[in-house]
Protein backbone atom coordinates (compact mmCIF):
# COMPACT_ATOMS: atom_id res chain seq x y z
CA UNK A 1 0.00 0.00 0.00
CA UNK A 2 1.47 2.84 -1.27
CA UNK A 3 0.97 6.62 -0.58
CA UNK A 4 0.24 7.57 -3.73
CA UNK A 5 -2.66 4.70 -4.28
CA UNK A 6 -4.09 5.88 -0.74
CA UNK A 7 -3.51 9.76 -2.03
CA UNK A 8 -5.38 8.58 -5.47
CA UNK A 9 -8.14 6.78 -3.80
CA UNK A 10 -8.75 9.46 -1.41
CA UNK A 11 -9.10 11.93 -4.67
CA UNK A 12 -12.00 10.10 -6.22
CA UNK A 13 -13.81 9.22 -2.33
CA UNK A 14 -13.94 12.68 -1.32
CA UNK A 15 -16.53 14.11 -3.64
CA UNK A 16 -18.66 11.11 -3.91
CA UNK A 17 -18.48 10.73 -0.10
CA UNK A 18 -21.82 12.80 1.27
CA UNK A 19 -23.94 10.70 -1.70
CA UNK A 20 -22.72 7.73 -0.93
CA UNK A 21 -23.13 7.48 3.13
CA UNK A 22 -26.82 9.08 2.37
CA UNK A 23 -27.34 6.15 -0.45
CA UNK A 24 -25.81 3.94 2.43
CA UNK A 25 -28.05 5.13 4.91
CA UNK A 26 -31.01 4.81 3.24
CA UNK A 27 -30.74 1.43 1.90
CA UNK A 28 -29.32 0.01 5.29
CA UNK A 29 -32.39 1.64 7.30
CA UNK A 30 -33.69 -1.13 9.69
CA UNK A 31 -31.22 -4.00 8.30
CA UNK A 32 -27.50 -3.37 9.33
CA UNK A 33 -25.51 -0.16 9.94
CA UNK A 34 -24.59 2.13 7.89
CA UNK A 35 -21.09 2.70 9.42
CA UNK A 36 -21.06 -1.22 8.94
CA UNK A 37 -21.74 -1.09 5.10
CA UNK A 38 -19.66 1.99 4.32
CA UNK A 39 -16.49 0.80 6.16
CA UNK A 40 -16.96 -2.68 4.42
CA UNK A 41 -17.17 -0.88 1.07
CA UNK A 42 -14.60 1.48 1.30
CA UNK A 43 -12.10 -1.28 2.40
CA UNK A 44 -12.78 -3.55 -0.28
CA UNK A 45 -12.91 -0.46 -3.22
CA UNK A 46 -9.56 0.24 -1.95
CA UNK A 47 -7.74 -2.98 -1.71
CA UNK A 48 -8.73 -3.86 -5.30
CA UNK A 49 -8.72 0.18 -6.36
CA UNK A 50 -5.39 -1.14 -8.73
CA UNK A 51 -8.18 -2.80 -10.73
CA UNK A 52 -9.37 -0.32 -11.64
CA UNK A 53 -8.85 0.94 -15.54
CA UNK A 54 -10.97 3.95 -15.33
CA UNK A 55 -11.54 6.66 -13.00
CA UNK A 56 -14.70 7.69 -14.21
CA UNK A 57 -16.16 4.32 -13.33
CA UNK A 58 -14.96 4.75 -9.58
CA UNK A 59 -18.82 5.73 -8.34
CA UNK A 60 -20.26 3.06 -10.14
CA UNK A 61 -18.18 0.42 -8.86
CA UNK A 62 -18.12 1.67 -5.31
CA UNK A 63 -21.83 1.39 -5.84
CA UNK A 64 -21.74 -1.88 -7.08
CA UNK A 65 -19.52 -3.30 -4.39
CA UNK A 66 -21.63 -1.50 -1.69
CA UNK A 67 -25.01 -3.18 -3.17
CA UNK A 68 -23.41 -6.47 -3.44
CA UNK A 69 -22.15 -6.65 0.28
CA UNK A 70 -25.62 -5.38 0.96
CA UNK A 71 -27.51 -8.02 -0.70
CA UNK A 72 -25.07 -10.59 1.00
CA UNK A 73 -26.17 -9.30 4.44
CA UNK A 74 -29.79 -9.11 2.86
CA UNK A 75 -29.57 -12.77 3.04
CA UNK A 76 -28.64 -13.44 6.04
CA UNK A 77 -30.87 -10.77 7.71
CA UNK A 78 -33.05 -11.94 10.75
CA UNK A 79 -34.78 -10.19 13.43
CA UNK A 80 -34.84 -7.47 11.25
CA UNK A 81 -38.48 -6.11 13.43
CA UNK A 82 -36.18 -5.64 16.48
CA UNK A 83 -33.61 -3.77 14.77
CA UNK A 84 -35.94 -1.72 13.06
CA UNK A 85 -36.58 -0.31 16.17
CA UNK A 86 -33.37 0.43 17.09
CA UNK A 87 -32.74 2.08 13.91
CA UNK A 88 -35.75 4.79 14.44
CA UNK A 89 -33.97 5.13 17.63
CA UNK A 90 -31.15 6.07 15.88
CA UNK A 91 -32.60 7.77 13.35
CA UNK A 92 -34.18 10.47 16.69
CA UNK A 93 -31.04 10.38 18.10
CA UNK A 94 -28.98 11.94 14.80
CA UNK A 95 -32.19 14.10 13.34
CA UNK A 96 -32.75 17.29 14.87
CA UNK A 97 -36.13 17.01 15.63
CA UNK A 98 -38.57 14.00 16.66
CA UNK A 99 -41.20 14.85 13.70
CA UNK A 100 -38.23 14.98 10.81
CA UNK A 101 -36.79 11.23 11.96
CA UNK A 102 -40.90 10.60 11.42
CA UNK A 103 -41.16 11.72 7.94
CA UNK A 104 -37.69 10.32 7.12
CA UNK A 105 -38.79 6.57 8.90
CA UNK A 106 -41.77 6.56 6.98
CA UNK A 107 -39.84 7.67 3.60
CA UNK A 108 -37.25 5.05 3.92
CA UNK A 109 -40.61 2.51 4.92
CA UNK A 110 -42.15 3.52 1.59
CA UNK A 111 -38.98 3.34 -0.13
CA UNK A 112 -38.73 -0.19 1.17
CA UNK A 113 -42.16 -1.05 -1.20
CA UNK A 114 -40.57 0.09 -4.80
CA UNK A 115 -38.82 -2.68 -6.77
CA UNK A 116 -34.90 -2.65 -6.58
CA UNK A 117 -34.03 -0.68 -9.38
CA UNK A 118 -36.23 1.99 -8.47
CA UNK A 119 -35.02 2.10 -5.09
CA UNK A 120 -31.64 2.39 -6.64
CA UNK A 121 -32.48 5.58 -8.67
CA UNK A 122 -34.60 7.41 -6.33
CA UNK A 123 -32.54 7.26 -3.76
CA UNK A 124 -29.59 7.87 -5.55
CA UNK A 125 -30.99 11.04 -7.43
CA UNK A 126 -33.26 12.32 -4.60
CA UNK A 127 -31.16 11.56 -1.67
CA UNK A 128 -27.89 11.01 -2.62
CA UNK A 129 -28.14 13.90 -5.13
CA UNK A 130 -26.23 12.22 -8.18
CA UNK A 131 -26.86 12.81 -11.88
CA UNK A 132 -29.17 11.22 -14.22
CA UNK A 133 -26.22 10.17 -16.13
CA UNK A 134 -24.24 8.96 -13.41
CA UNK A 135 -26.72 6.66 -12.47
CA UNK A 136 -27.78 5.67 -15.66
CA UNK A 137 -23.58 4.00 -15.55
CA UNK A 138 -24.18 2.93 -12.06
CA UNK A 139 -27.69 0.88 -13.09
CA UNK A 140 -25.99 -0.11 -16.69
CA UNK A 141 -28.76 1.55 -19.27
CA UNK A 142 -29.69 4.68 -20.51
CA UNK A 143 -30.70 7.66 -19.02
CA UNK A 144 -34.29 7.45 -20.55
CA UNK A 145 -34.60 4.10 -18.45
CA UNK A 146 -33.63 5.74 -15.43
CA UNK A 147 -36.10 8.50 -15.84
CA UNK A 148 -38.58 5.90 -16.31
CA UNK A 149 -37.90 4.83 -13.06
CA UNK A 150 -37.76 7.67 -11.38
CA UNK A 151 -41.28 8.87 -12.66
CA UNK A 152 -42.52 5.56 -11.57
CA UNK A 153 -41.34 5.35 -8.18
CA UNK A 154 -42.10 9.06 -7.59
CA UNK A 155 -45.63 8.33 -8.19
CA UNK A 156 -45.82 5.08 -6.05
CA UNK A 157 -43.87 6.84 -3.39
CA UNK A 158 -46.62 9.68 -3.31
CA UNK A 159 -49.42 7.34 -3.12
CA UNK A 160 -47.78 5.25 -0.03
CA UNK A 161 -46.87 8.60 1.89
CA UNK A 162 -50.50 10.04 1.49
CA UNK A 163 -51.84 7.01 3.11
CA UNK A 164 -49.42 7.16 5.91
CA UNK A 165 -49.86 11.13 6.24
CA UNK A 166 -53.89 10.52 6.31
CA UNK A 167 -53.47 7.67 8.89
CA UNK A 168 -51.17 10.39 10.83
CA UNK A 169 -54.14 12.63 10.43
CA UNK A 170 -56.52 9.93 11.58
CA UNK A 171 -54.12 8.81 14.54
CA UNK A 172 -53.63 12.82 15.76
CA UNK A 173 -57.39 13.68 15.49
CA UNK A 174 -58.64 10.58 17.54
CA UNK A 175 -55.71 11.40 19.88
CA UNK A 176 -57.15 14.84 20.38
CA UNK A 177 -61.00 14.17 20.63
CA UNK A 178 -59.97 11.42 23.45
CA UNK A 179 -57.58 14.35 24.99
CA UNK A 180 -61.04 16.84 25.40
CA UNK A 181 -62.91 14.24 25.92
CA UNK A 182 -61.03 13.60 29.16
CA UNK B 1 -50.45 16.88 2.52
CA UNK B 2 -46.95 16.93 2.01
CA UNK B 3 -45.81 15.89 -1.17
CA UNK B 4 -42.83 13.24 -1.67
CA UNK B 5 -40.96 16.40 -1.86
CA UNK B 6 -40.94 17.61 1.51
CA UNK B 7 -39.88 13.83 2.60
CA UNK B 8 -36.62 14.48 0.46
CA UNK B 9 -35.91 17.28 2.16
CA UNK B 10 -36.49 16.47 5.17
CA UNK B 11 -34.18 13.41 4.54
CA UNK B 12 -31.08 16.48 3.41
CA UNK B 13 -31.39 17.82 6.98
CA UNK B 14 -29.97 15.05 8.51
CA UNK B 15 -26.51 14.82 8.90
CA UNK B 16 -24.44 11.62 7.39
CA UNK B 17 -23.68 9.18 9.40
CA UNK B 18 -20.21 8.92 8.53
CA UNK B 19 -17.53 11.17 8.47
CA UNK B 20 -15.27 12.03 5.69
CA UNK B 21 -12.33 12.04 8.55
CA UNK B 22 -13.69 8.82 9.51
CA UNK B 23 -13.02 7.00 6.07
CA UNK B 24 -10.01 8.71 5.55
CA UNK B 25 -8.05 7.49 8.88
CA UNK B 26 -10.00 4.17 8.52
CA UNK B 27 -8.24 4.10 4.22
CA UNK B 28 -4.98 5.44 6.30
CA UNK B 29 -4.49 3.34 8.91
CA UNK B 30 -6.12 0.08 7.49
CA UNK B 31 -8.45 -1.79 9.47
CA UNK B 32 -7.81 -2.01 13.11
CA UNK B 33 -5.58 -4.70 14.43
CA UNK B 34 -6.95 -7.84 16.01
CA UNK B 35 -6.61 -7.29 20.01
CA UNK B 36 -4.17 -9.48 21.69
CA UNK B 37 -6.21 -12.31 22.80
CA UNK B 38 -7.93 -12.58 19.31
CA UNK B 39 -4.65 -12.77 17.47
CA UNK B 40 -2.57 -15.39 20.06
CA UNK B 41 -5.24 -16.96 22.32
CA UNK B 42 -8.27 -17.41 19.83
CA UNK B 43 -6.75 -18.25 16.46
CA UNK B 44 -5.02 -21.61 17.75
CA UNK B 45 -7.66 -22.41 20.21
CA UNK B 46 -8.51 -25.60 18.55
CA UNK B 47 -4.94 -26.52 18.98
CA UNK B 48 -5.10 -25.64 22.42
CA UNK B 49 -7.84 -27.74 23.11
CA UNK B 50 -6.71 -30.62 21.18
CA UNK B 51 -3.64 -30.84 22.77
CA UNK B 52 -4.99 -30.14 26.29
CA UNK B 53 -7.26 -33.20 25.80
CA UNK B 54 -4.32 -35.62 24.47
CA UNK B 55 -2.23 -34.11 28.29
CA UNK B 56 -4.58 -34.91 30.24
CA UNK B 57 -5.72 -38.48 28.70
CA UNK B 58 -2.28 -39.87 29.02
CA UNK B 59 -1.85 -38.54 32.37
CA UNK B 60 -4.76 -40.32 32.98
CA UNK B 61 -3.32 -43.57 31.20
CA UNK B 62 -0.30 -43.15 33.25
CA UNK B 63 -0.93 -42.30 36.86
CA UNK B 64 -4.62 -43.32 37.30
CA UNK B 65 -3.77 -46.91 37.37
CA UNK B 66 -1.11 -46.53 40.45
CA UNK B 67 -3.02 -44.32 42.34
CA UNK B 68 -5.58 -46.87 42.90
CA UNK B 69 -4.02 -49.97 42.42
CA UNK B 70 -4.23 -51.15 46.24
CA UNK B 71 -7.85 -50.89 46.09
CA UNK B 72 -7.91 -52.14 42.52
CA UNK B 73 -5.95 -55.23 44.02
CA UNK B 74 -8.13 -56.51 46.05
CA UNK B 75 -11.25 -55.75 44.10
CA UNK B 76 -9.28 -58.12 41.65
CA UNK B 77 -8.56 -60.69 44.13
CA UNK B 78 -11.95 -60.68 45.54
CA UNK B 79 -13.31 -60.92 42.17
CA UNK B 80 -11.04 -63.76 41.20
CA UNK B 81 -12.23 -65.47 44.50
CA UNK B 82 -15.54 -65.39 43.54
CA UNK B 83 -14.96 -66.42 39.86
CA UNK B 84 -13.75 -69.66 41.28
CA UNK B 85 -16.27 -70.22 43.06
CA UNK B 86 -19.29 -70.13 40.82
CA UNK B 87 -16.68 -72.16 37.94
CA UNK B 88 -16.97 -74.63 41.18
CA UNK B 89 -20.19 -74.73 41.77
CA UNK B 90 -21.68 -74.36 38.15
CA UNK B 91 -19.71 -77.84 37.46
CA UNK B 92 -20.87 -79.06 40.42
CA UNK B 93 -24.45 -78.48 39.27
CA UNK B 94 -23.50 -80.21 36.11
CA UNK B 95 -22.16 -82.86 38.15
CA UNK B 96 -25.23 -83.39 40.20
CA UNK B 97 -27.78 -83.92 36.94
CA UNK B 98 -26.05 -87.11 36.25
CA UNK B 99 -28.01 -89.21 39.48
CA UNK B 100 -24.81 -91.56 39.82
CA UNK B 101 -21.55 -91.62 38.88
CA UNK B 102 -18.36 -93.44 39.53
CA UNK B 103 -15.17 -92.67 39.54
CA UNK B 104 -12.02 -94.90 39.23
CA UNK B 105 -8.70 -94.31 40.63
CA UNK B 106 -5.54 -96.95 40.42
CA UNK B 107 -6.41 -98.50 43.71
CA UNK B 108 -10.14 -96.71 45.13
CA UNK B 109 -13.62 -96.86 44.13
CA UNK B 110 -15.24 -94.47 45.21
CA UNK B 111 -19.43 -93.23 44.57
CA UNK B 112 -20.29 -89.65 44.45
CA UNK B 113 -23.71 -89.40 44.93
CA UNK B 114 -23.78 -86.19 46.89
CA UNK B 115 -23.30 -82.86 45.48
CA UNK B 116 -23.62 -81.49 49.37
CA UNK B 117 -20.89 -83.28 50.25
CA UNK B 118 -18.50 -81.93 46.87
CA UNK B 119 -19.52 -77.84 47.98
CA UNK B 120 -18.41 -78.50 51.65
CA UNK B 121 -15.57 -80.18 50.53
CA UNK B 122 -14.56 -77.46 48.35
CA UNK B 123 -15.49 -74.89 50.61
CA UNK B 124 -12.80 -76.08 53.19
CA UNK B 125 -9.96 -76.07 50.80
CA UNK B 126 -7.11 -73.85 51.80
CA UNK B 127 -7.70 -70.45 49.14
CA UNK B 128 -4.39 -69.79 47.39
CA UNK B 129 -2.69 -66.60 46.78
CA UNK B 130 -2.15 -66.67 42.96
CA UNK B 131 -4.21 -68.57 40.44
CA UNK B 132 -7.53 -70.96 40.96
CA UNK B 133 -7.79 -71.89 44.80
CA UNK B 134 -9.21 -75.72 43.39
CA UNK B 135 -6.55 -75.72 40.44
CA UNK B 136 -3.63 -75.30 42.76
CA UNK B 137 -4.36 -77.75 45.21
CA UNK B 138 -4.87 -80.62 42.86
CA UNK B 139 -1.82 -79.68 40.69
CA UNK B 140 -0.12 -80.08 44.47
CA UNK B 141 -1.78 -83.64 44.66
CA UNK B 142 -0.70 -84.45 41.14
CA UNK B 143 2.77 -84.32 42.18
CA UNK B 144 2.67 -85.61 45.51
CA UNK B 145 1.00 -88.79 43.67
CA UNK B 146 3.73 -88.69 41.14
CA UNK B 147 6.81 -88.30 43.34
CA UNK B 148 5.23 -90.91 46.17
CA UNK B 149 3.31 -93.47 44.87
CA UNK B 150 3.54 -95.69 47.60
CA UNK B 151 2.85 -93.07 50.27
CA UNK B 152 -0.02 -91.65 48.15
CA UNK B 153 -1.60 -95.21 47.84
CA UNK B 154 -1.60 -95.67 51.32
CA UNK B 155 -3.30 -92.30 52.29
CA UNK B 156 -5.48 -92.89 49.70
CA UNK B 157 -6.60 -95.95 50.74
CA UNK B 158 -6.99 -94.12 54.19
CA UNK B 159 -8.87 -91.83 52.98
CA UNK B 160 -11.31 -94.09 50.56
CA UNK B 161 -14.01 -93.77 53.55
CA UNK B 162 -13.48 -90.64 54.69
CA UNK B 163 -14.94 -87.21 53.12
CA UNK B 164 -11.61 -85.77 52.78
CA UNK B 165 -11.06 -88.79 50.22
CA UNK B 166 -14.33 -88.24 48.50
CA UNK B 167 -13.01 -84.82 47.63
CA UNK B 168 -9.86 -86.17 46.44
CA UNK B 169 -11.39 -88.23 44.37
CA UNK B 170 -13.86 -85.62 43.12
CA UNK B 171 -10.60 -83.25 42.59
CA UNK B 172 -9.26 -85.75 40.15
CA UNK B 173 -12.44 -85.65 38.27
CA UNK B 174 -13.67 -82.17 38.31
CA UNK B 175 -10.90 -81.32 35.90
CA UNK B 176 -10.27 -84.25 34.25
CA UNK B 177 -7.10 -85.36 34.86
CA UNK B 178 -5.44 -88.29 32.74
CA UNK B 179 -4.08 -90.64 34.99
CA UNK B 180 -0.57 -90.99 34.93
CA UNK B 181 1.45 -93.72 34.63
CA UNK B 182 1.21 -94.51 38.15
CA UNK B 183 -2.90 -94.48 38.13
CA UNK B 184 -3.10 -96.70 35.39
CA UNK B 185 -6.54 -98.98 36.09
CA UNK B 186 -5.17 -102.10 34.30
CA UNK B 187 -3.37 -102.36 37.63
CA UNK B 188 -6.00 -103.15 39.27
Amino acid sequence: MTESKKSAFMNLYQPVHEGFVRYCSARTYGIMETEDLVQETVAIAFERFEGLRDEKAFLAYLMRTANNLFISQLRRKKFSGVYCKNAFEKLKSIAPSAEVAMDVHHLYKAIEKLDKKSQEAIVLFEISGFKIDEIAEIQKCGSSAVKGRLHRARKQLKKELLETADIQHLLLSLSLLYTLKN
Amino acid sequence: MESEKHYFDQVKKLPTEVSLSSVEQFVLQGPPAPSFWKKHFLHHLNSIIMSSIILISLGLFFFLPESTSPHQAKALIKSEQNLDMIEVITQIDQQSRAEFFEYETPNIKTSLAKPAHQVAALMSLPIAQNGPRVKSTMNLSRQDSADTTAATQAQEKESAHSSTGEYQSFDLKLFGDEPTSSWNPKVL
